[in-house]
């Protein structure tokens, strides 16, 4: 099984759009990354949650619109009647490219759910890779040591490790954390850390970047 | 399928959290379907202007006790059929209706939540066991309970939600967490969903 990024996480940031600019500018980086053909990277990330997460509240923040929508046959009406402050203009303007007014509430939801169930295939086949962990509790405990005035330190340790153990002949991977934050990390250096015991040629200071 | 028009939504509700509470809530501690939908035959049986599809399958139950208790094969399935009627039934209700409760200032992510939950675990239902007949007992057991109580959980937080107009943030965790789980489940795979490949601002991938 190719080991590739199940990149939606971030995608979805310039898709439905996020809560602020700096997401977003993460997600265009992101991808020029990936539209880069000289960069191998294995990105690791949380994903249903968050999909999940954005998706309902961009939809449910439309949901108003799109009541009136359906019931005048025209967006214009609901631009008119509804405040668009908290709607993501790019999502909104999408929809209404995509969808017929009269039967937006509907094609909406079966947009979600299909969204939804695309993204749960997708972490399906991630989920087969990442059960193929056995992750050392010793070794797991290294990682958190070195990393443990952070918060969620168990979280961000064993997407290191998992990183580590998938990453085959990767030197470095871009790990997305479920914020939408992108960092590298050298993983020829973070096996120094574990093969070593100890903090190898990188010091706390350096490591704590990688977050 | 026509939702009943002798009724309004806010009614309907009630009969559905009745009927919901029977099939999902913690309190059965069966997961047989025909005492289930018995328990929902005896609790529901003096309501009026219960939608056709559900006064139907509570019928058949009550009428045919005998041959599903002896598991009739052929009355079993249609048991199984009678009830994803039901379940469509509601699910289309809810999918229709559940946005006018806006009028009454329920929060619109609130009701996305839900809506996703209740819509999601009746599909489950019905794709499993439509799909599902051959494959191992338990299992089809298993997956049942899980995705009859994300229906209950669903239908009951809708009728909190109606009273008290938003979820806090945890209640939505919460929420998003029952659905997550539910279709963890390595043998859920959805049916109808095909692939959506419709793909919002396609120049971004």
């Amino acid at each position: 099984m190719q080991k590739s990024s199940p990149d939606t996480n971030i995608l979805i940031y310039g898709i439905v759009g996020s809560e602020n600019n700096y997401q977003e500018e993460l997600s265009k980086d992101y991808l020029d990354l990936r539209l880069d053909d000289s960069h191998r990277q294995l990105v690791l990330q949380e994903v249903i949650s968050e999909y999940r997460r954005v998706l309902k509240k961009q939809v449910g923040r439309m949901r108003p619109l799109l009541r009136v929508a359906s019931s005048t046959g025209s967006f214009e009406k609901a631009e008119d009647r509804c405040s668009l402050n908290n709607v993501h203009e790019n999502f909104w303007n999408e929809v209404k490219r995509l969808y017929n007014p009269e039967n937006v509430q509907k094609d909406v939801s079966n947009f979600k759910r299909g969204k939804i169930s695309q993204m749960q295939r997708r972490v399906n086949n991630m989920t087969i890779i990442e059960d193929e962990c056995v992750l050392d509790q010793e070794k797991l405990s290294m990682i958190e040591t070195e990393i443990n005035e952070e918060k969620n330190v168990k979280t961000d340790a064993i997407i290191l490790y998992k990183a580590l153990l998938l990453s085959e002949d990767h030197e470095e991977v871009i790990l997305v954390s479920e914020d939408g934050d992108i960092r590298n990390c050298n993983l020829k250096e973070l096996k120094d850390i574990i093969g070593a015991g100890k903090c190898g040629n990188m010091s706390i200071q350096g490591l704590r970047t990688f977050f | 399928m026509a939702v009943a028009l002798g009724s309004t939504f806010h009614s309907r509700l009630n009969t559905y959290e009745s009927f919901a509470e029977e099939l999902g809530s913690e309190k059965n501690d069966t997961d047989d379907i025909v005492k289930l939908v018995y328990n929902a035959s005896k609790r529901l049986k003096e309501e009026e202007d219960l939608p056709e599809e559900i006064e139907d399958l509570l019928d058949f139950v009550m009428s045919k006790r005998i041959s599903l208790h002896n598991r009739n094969e052929k009355t079993w399935m249609k048991l199984l059929d009678k009830v994803n009627t039901a379940l469509e039934y509601i699910e289309k209700d809810i999918d229709e209706n559940i946005w006018d409760l806006m009028e009454q200032d329920v929060d619109p992510v609130s009701l996305e939540y839900t809506h996703s939950l209740i819509t999601r675990s009746i599909k489950a239902y019905r794709d499993m066991t439509q799909t599902s007949v051959d494959d191992n007992v338990s299992e089809l057991k298993e997956n049942s309970q899980r995705y009859l109580k994300g229906f209950y959980y669903g239908i009951d937080r809708l009728v909190y939600l109606n009273s008290y107009k938003e979820f806090d943030k945890d209640e939505l965790e919460a929420m998003d967490s029952l659905e997550t789980q539910m279709e963890k489940n390595n043998h859920f795979v959805p049916q109808n969903d095909e692939v959506n490949e419709i793909t919002i601002n396609a120049s971004l991938v």
